[in-house]
Parts: structure tokens; C-alpha cells; sequence
């Protein structure tokens, strides 16, 4: 019985899979991802050098054998620093992104769901939230917060929370009144069971789309708040802070600008890449699009 | 397929891109312009070539701005004096020695006896608006400069005219500093009769002084404008029509507006600026100095009990933790020398036999052991937000002897407020002071009780002050020489309140065909633009 009970769901995956992975380009999107996550993830073992031991002597120091992208201002191996970088950056997009999932679910659920003054009075704060340019609500949080990456991760995610509200407020409104909810209300459910039994897991799939491509802006605005000084502390490694050094050598030494920017950019494309690939399997509307 | 195809091309496209940069090779010789040469006064030979190519406007670009240009005791930062010496000039100047001598004055005596200065001014000097720049000039100039706060003349007890060319500081106590500190630093002499005439907001803004160019326009944050006054002093200069201060805020706009020609000089000192301009094969007009420079270093809180850094054993630990001499000899080419106190290496003050804490990790631990921090502890690094790199070197010597330090960036007006005179700080500050070889007035601003700058947050040590005083009372310069070696050890060797780095010399460039700028080469806050020209 056990086995004949998981051969659909088996079966389900695999042609999910099949599915996402029918376009070639989402499989460079996912390679890229897979990539920098096992990057991040085995960082102390395939890092070179130690990405925070100084040696004044290697200040800016050209490419080398020893050193394949060079050393940065106080003598860091860039290598090393950008594969201890991917790591700030993936924690930074996954923790914010599912604060941002996590809270703007949760309000878009309640307000989808209760209408009334309670979606208005949360359909309005959220339009006060966006109407604020998400860099400048950023910088905002950022003066409350603070700088580190804890703060990064809070205040990237509450600049994002608006658009999972929205999305899961929208989707909760299309189905509330369906049979199978009513069907539910009759037979005497509470509201807590059918919002998070019933309702939560059929709005779920766009849900999991913004979620995916979500991670890629996130990183990309943590980038831009290291890059204004607002990012990790010293002595952490972040790819928008290396930019940020390398910037002002971009004419003597591009390499230390442009290696973390080309990894910021791979990154972001691998996640929208697949982000796209998502939305093409779980909105069948949407298929071959891309 | 096509799709992905594209993506991969793209990809490819910038990966080449980025090895194309990565393997390129961006070094070069550098070969020495003859910019400026040594000599204080231009040769006849010089002054011949520079009358040949008389004319042409000087563009001077600094990524600093200015806040006052005209104001007595308004003037605050090097750059600011660096702008305005067009137009406003100083009762003295620095010569090759870094000895003071007179300019706008024709001369000077002291009497340490009598405590008096006498200063005697030149005949029919006129500002740019015609008035004369004569004693009741130059004493209302002084006195404004003490009115509006400024400390460095306070010695000058009574200011008495005694003829229209000759003025008698009176002082309240022997100083032997306060020539360089009226004649140089509060002497940049403007006009009485436009300020009393239009106000002091019109004062700052429009600069009358009686210098080799005339004030013109200032678009604040864009550029100062001037142009050159006919009937200056001396005759036959300023050699060039007019000089124009442009304020770029953004380095590698300066470099690209320097190798595009659009400048001529670049009045600032970044190491970004140094690097481009090596590989352009330019070298520095500026040369480094013993005197009028900025010193570097870390400043612990020394006078909290509750704080590590209290415990001399903790402040010496941290002094061998760090390596400044790797610091220094790594920002070399950005004018940096290492110094193992807080004076200029070269300088008359400079004392060869102060030991200094030299880089040694195991004594560092073993003396925080002795302290007992055997493990180390947590500790807040402050520094301005604009010039963090220096403190993230700082927090990786210290971590090697387990010393946590989390930096804090400040931005400038709380960083001011921490450093001010009522101001302290509770860790590790990122310190920048005056690297004068006369110290002791320096060491004054910050080591007593009437200090006005990093003073909340280090110790006073009675034996310190007492060094001070009598350095800044000595009668002959060969007691002041010894006094002030003797404190320039003591503040160091005795109770490490500070942990220097270097003294950095500005640096400046200027394209090939400019000549006689003397920008850095006397000292920081001075140059010669009535000596300057282009070459055709």
C-alpha cells in the first residue's frame, strides 16, 4: 500500500521537474544557482585563502598563480572573499525573502479573508509602503536598524512584504467564495482552519514564483546597500561591498569592480532565470513565454 | 533553444570582457615632470621662461569644497587655505627649511624678554578694493580672528599700532610658537572696509584680500573663479590670467578630467589618484614634509576606568599588535611615512631615541595577559564613514591578538561632536592630528585640560602639561628643540596615549606643462600661484 501510495506523488515531481526543465535555459538558470548555493555552502573547504587574513604586502596585487583574481586593498585574496561573498548573499536573499514571504502572507491571507475594514486598513498601509521607492524605504530602515547583516536581512525583507500581501490578498479574494470553502463554513471549520488548511495551500504557486524571483532583487538591493555603505560590517565579505572598493580602480584595475559585479549578475539571472521556469510550470497560462 | 543560446552568448560575452580587463596591463614606468623645481624664488632663467608664456588660465580641481573664503578665523581645513591663497595672502610663509619668513610682511622680531612680536608691513599694499593694507588692517584682521573663536593667538594679549606700517603684539605669556601662529595661520589678511561695508555672510562669500588674483565668482560646489589683479605688489607677476578652483566630488572624475585636460592640477590626496596617475608616468610636484602635515594613527580611550584601554599595559599591548610600518610603507606612495610618535619624521621635534611599540604579536598577547585580558575582549572602533579602510587594517592586527574590535562609521558631524570639546568616546578612534614640527602647541590641542580636539576621551598627565608649558615658554630654540623631543618620547614611551602610524604628506599633480605651483612642497596649506605658469 505504502508504495502504491507514493508512485503518483513520485510520479508528480518527476513530471514537475520534466516540466521546469523542458527549456535548457532554465537548466542554466538552476546550474547557476546550484552552483554559487554549493559556492556558499563548502566555502571553508574550496576557498584558496583565507578570505579575512591581511598581508599589506599583497595591497592590490595583480592576478596570479597564488592568488587567481588578485588581493584587494589590504591584501585579501578577491577569490576567496567573492566565494565567502556568495554566502552573505544567498543568507541575505533566502532569510529576507522569506521574512518578507512570511509576513506578507500572513497579512495578505487575514486581509483577503476578513475584507471588510480589515482589508482596507491593511490594503492601505501596504499602498502607503509601496508608494515609498523601495531604496528610500530601505535607507529608512536601515537609519533604524543599523548596519549588519541581521539588520540586512530585516530591513530587505520589510521593504518587500507590500508585494507578498498584495499577491496572496488577490489570490485569496479569488477563491474564498468557492464552493469548496463554503463547504467548509457549512460543515462548521473555523476561520483559522480554512484560511491556512483550505485556502493557504491552493494560493501557494504564484506565492512560490515571487518567492524564487524575489531572491535575485533582494541580492541585488543588498548589493546596491553595501555598495552605499549601509551593507555587512567590516570585515565581512559581501560582493556589493567589493564593488564598492573596486569601483574607484575600475581604470587602473577592473578586476576588483568587476568580479563581484559579474557574480552579482549571474546570480540574479540564474534566480529570474528560474523564477521564470516556475511560473511557466505552475501557470499554465503563462507556458512557453519566456 | 534560440533563447538559450542567446543567454549563453551573452554570458560568454561578458566573461570575456572580464578576462580581457583582468590580463591587461596597467602598469608603467613613471617618469618625473619638471613641474616645479626646489627653489623657493623663481631663477632669472625661470622667471624669463615664465614671462614667455605669460597668460593662460590655471584649473585647479580639489574633491573637497569650501565653506568660507574671506572671513578672519573662518577659514578651518588646508584645502580652504589652499583655495583662497589667490587672493588672500599671508603675513608669512614656510621656506625650504620649514623655517617661517615673512611675505605680506616685509619683516618680524621677537622679544621673549619683553613679550612682544613686531610686525613690520610692506609700503602701498592695496586690497582689491582699493583701501590700503596698512597696521589698523592687519590689527583688525587679528583681532576678528580671535573674536570668532580661534585659540591659536590667544597669548596676544593687546594688539598696539604703532605706525601705519608697524603693529606691537603684546602677549600675555611667552609663546614661542605665536610668530608661525599669527604671521601663517591667522595672518591671511582681507580687507576691513568691504567686510564693516557688506557683512560678514558677504565677507565669507566674496574673498578681498590683496593677493595676485582678484576674487571673481564662486558657484558653491561647482568652482571659484579669479582673475589676475594688475596692480599687485610685485611687479611683473602673477604670470597666468586667471586660476579656477573646481570641486569634482568624485575621484575617477577628477582622473578622467585630468587625462582629458580639462584640469591641470589636482589639489587632493587619494590613493586612487596616486595609482592613475603612476600609471600616466606623472610623479607628485608635492614632496613630503617634516612640518604642515596630517599624522595618523589610532587613539584608545585612555582616561575611563571601566574601559581596557585605562590599563597602560592594554594600550602598549595594542601598539605592538599593530604593524605601522607595514601600514605606512603600503600607502608609501600616497606620501606616507612611518613615524613611531606623534611628529614628523625629519622634523626638528622628531626624537630617534623613543623606542615605540614595534610590531610584536607575542608580546602584545603577553602583555594583555598581564593585564588580565589572557582571551582578549570586544571593543567599538570609531571612524569616520568616509575613510573606513584604515580601521578595517587596525581590526585585523587586533584580531590576531583576540582583541574584537566592531567599527563604527561616523558620519562627519557626530564624528565632530566625539572629537570636539566636550566630546569622548568609549573604544578606539580613528585619529588624525597636525603633524607639526613645532608640537607642542599641537599636543596642547588635545593632551591638557584646555585642549579643544580629541580631549575628552584621553588621559592629562601633569608631567605632560608641564613639558607643554615650558616647551611652549622656552627662550632659545635649542631648549625648545630638547623640551620638545623629551615630550614627543614621554607621550609615547611613558603613557602610549596614542598609536601613530604616519605623517602623510599631501600629494599633488599637475600636468607637465604647468610650472612653479610649489603645491605641497612648502607646506600643506600654501602654494605660490603668483609664481605659477603654463607652458605654450
Amino acid at each position: 500500500m505504502k508504495s502504491s501510495g507514493t508512485k503518483p506523488s513520485t510520479s508528480k515531481i518527476r513530471k514537475f521537474f520534466k516540466r521546469l526543465f523542458a527549456r535548457k535555459i532554465v537548466i542554466f538558470g538552476a546550474v547557476l544557482v546550484v552552483v554559487f548555493v554549493l559556492a556558499a555552502l563548502l566555502a571553508p573547504y574550496i576557498s584558496p585563502h583565507d578570505p579575512y587574513k591581511q598581508n599589506l604586502k599583497l595591497s592590490f596585487a595583480k592576478p596570479s598563480a597564488q592568488h587567481v583574481l588578485g588581493n584587494d586593498e589590504l591584501g585579501r585574496d578577491i577569490f576567496s572573499r567573492i566565494i565567502y561573498g556568495a554566502r552573505t548573499s544567498l543568507a541575505i536573499g533566502f532569510v529576507a525573502v522569506m521574512i518578507a514571504a512570511g509576513c506578507g502572507i500572513l497579512l495578505g491571507l487575514v486581509a483577503g479573508y476578513l475584507g471588510g475594514m480589515v482589508n482596507s486598513v491593511i490594503s492601505r498601509v501596504m499602498d502607503a509602503l509601496m508608494s515609498i521607492p523601495a531604496i528610500m524605504l530601505s535607507l529608512g530602515l536601515g537609519i533604524i536598524f543599523g548596519a549588519g547583516m541581521t539588520s540586512l536581512m530585516i530591513i530587505l525583507g520589510l521593504a518587500t512584504v507590500p508585494t507578498y500581501t498584495r499577491l496572496m490578498s488577490a489570490q485569496v479574494l479569488a477563491i474564498r467564495n468557492s464552493d469548496f470553502i463554503n463547504a467548509e463554513r457549512v460543515l462548521g471549520a473555523s476561520n483559522i482552519r480554512i484560511m491556512f488548511s483550505h485556502i493557504l495551500p491552493n494560493c501557494l504557486s504564484p506565492i512560490i514564483v515571487l518567492f524564487t524571483m524575489n531572491i535575485g532583487g533582494t541580492i541585488l538591493a543588498e548589493a546596491s546597500l553595501s555598495f552605499l555603505g549601509l551593507g555587512v560590517k567590516a570585515p565581512m565579505a559581501s560582493w556589493g561591498a567589493m564593488v564598492n572598493e573596486g569601483y574607484s580602480r575600475l581604470i587602473t584595475n577592473p578586476v576588483f569592480a568587476l568580479a563581484p559585479g559579474i557574480c552579482i549578475m549571474l546570480l540574479v539571472l540564474g534566480f529570474n532565470i528560474l523564477g521564470d521556469g516556475l511560473r511557466d510550470v505552475l501557470d499554465p497560462r503563462l507556458r512557453g513565454s519566456i | 533553444m534560440r533563447t538559450f543560446r542567446k543567454g549563453i552568448s551573452l554570458v560568454v560575452i561578458a566573461f570575456l570582457l572580464f578576462l580581457t580587463f583582468a590580463c591587461s596591463d596597467s602598469g608603467s614606468s613613471a617618469k618625473t615632470p619638471d613641474t616645479t623645481d626646489a627653489a623657493a624664488l623663481p631663477s632669472s632663467t625661470t622667471t624669463a621662461t615664465a614671462e614667455a608664456n605669460r597668460g593662460g588660465v590655471l584649473r585647479v580641481a580639489f574633491n573637497a569644497t569650501a565653506n568660507c573664503l574671506g572671513y578672519p578665523g573662518g577659514l578651518a581645513t588646508f584645502h580652504e587655505y589652499q583655495m583662497v591663497e589667490p587672493v588672500v595672502e599671508s603675513l608669512g610663509r614656510y621656506d625650504e627649511s620649514g623655517a617661517l619668513i615673512p611675505y605680506l610682511a616685509e619683516s618680524f622680531e621677537t622679544d621673549a624678554d619683553a613679550l612682544t612680536l613686531t610686525i613690520h608691513l610692506r609700503k602701498d599694499v592695496t586690497f582689491h578694493d582699493g583701501t590700503a593694507c596698512d597696521a589698523e588692517a592687519v590689527k583688525w584682521n587679528l583681532e576678528e580672528f580671535k573674536a570668532s573663536g580661534r585659540s591659536e593667538i590667544n597669548a596676544v594679549a593687546d594688539i598696539l599700532v604703532k605706525d601705519p606700517l608697524t603693529l606691537v603684539l603684546q602677549l600675555s605669556k611667552w609663546n614661542n610658537s605665536i610668530a608661525d601662529a599669527v604671521l601663517f595661520t591667522a595672518g591671511r589678511i582681507v580687507s576691513p572696509t568691504y567686510f564693516k561695508a557688506n557683512g560678514k555672510d558677504a565677507a565669507i562669500a566674496n574673498p578681498v584680500g590683496t593677493g595676485p588674483f582678484k576674487f571673481v565668482e564662486w558657484e558653491r560646489d561647482v568652482k571659484i573663479v579669479y582673475e589676475k589683479f594688475d596692480d599687485f605688489r610685485i611687479e611683473g607677476q602673477p604670470y597666468l590670467d586667471g586660476i579656477e578652483v573646481i570641486f569634482m566630488p568624485d575621484i575617477t572624475t577628477i582622473i578622467s578630467a585630468m587625462r582629458a585636460g580639462e584640469i591641470d592640477v589636482i589639489g587632493t590626496v587619494n590613493g586612487t589618484v596616486v595609482s592613475a596617475m603612476e600609471v600616466d608616468g606623472l610623479a607628485p610636484i608635492s614632496r613630503p614634509l617634516t612640518s604642515g602635515t596630517v599624522m595618523f594613527g589610532v587613539m584608545p580611550t585612555s582616561n575611563d576606568p571601566s574601559l581596557p584601554f585605562y590599563d597602560l599595559k592594554v594600550r602598549q599591548a595594542i601598539s605592538h599588535a599593530i604593524d605601522a610600518k607595514a601600514i605606512a610603507e603600503m600607502y608609501k606612495s600616497q606620501g606616507w611615512a612611518y613615524s613611531n610618535q606623534w611628529t614628523p619624521p625629519g622634523s626638528w621635534s622628531y626624537n630617534d631615541e623613543t623606542v615605540g611599540y614595534p610590531y610584536d604579536v607575542q608580546k602584545a598577547k603577553k602583555l594583555l595577559a598581564e593585564a588580565g585580558y589572557p582571551d582578549g575582549f570586544s571593543c567599538k572602533g570609531y571612524v569616520n564613514s568616509g575613510d573606513v579602510k584604515l580601521m578595517e587594517i587596525t581590526q585585523a592586527y587586533l584580531a590576531e591578538v583576540g582583541i574584537d574590535m566592531e567599527i563604527i562609521p561616523l558620519e562627519s558631524a557626530k564624528e565632530n561632536e566625539m572629537t570636539g570639546i566636550n566630546g569622548t568616546w568609549d573604544g578606539i578612534l580613528r585619529w588624525a592630528g597636525r603633524g607639526e614640527a613645532d608640537i607642542a602647541p599641537v599636543y596642547a590641542r588635545t593632551l591638557t585640560d584646555a585642549g579643544v580636539r580629541c580631549v575628552g576621551g584621553v588621559l592629562h598627565p601633569k608631567d605632560v602639561k608641564e613639558l607643554i608649558d615650558a616647551a611652549i615658554g622656552a627662550k632659545t630654540f635649542e631648549e625648545k628643540v630638547k623640551i620638545s623631543k623629551e615630550l614627543s618620547k614621554k607621550v609615547i614611551d611613558d603613557y602610549c596615549l596614542l598609536v601613530p602610524y604616519a605623517s602623510v604628506s599631501s600629494q599633488f599633480y599637475a600636468a607637465e606643462k604647468v610650472h612653479e605651483t610649489h603645491l605641497g612642497y612648502y607646506h600643506i596649506s600654501s602654494w605660490t600661484p603668483e609664481l605659477a605658469w603654463i607652458e605654450k
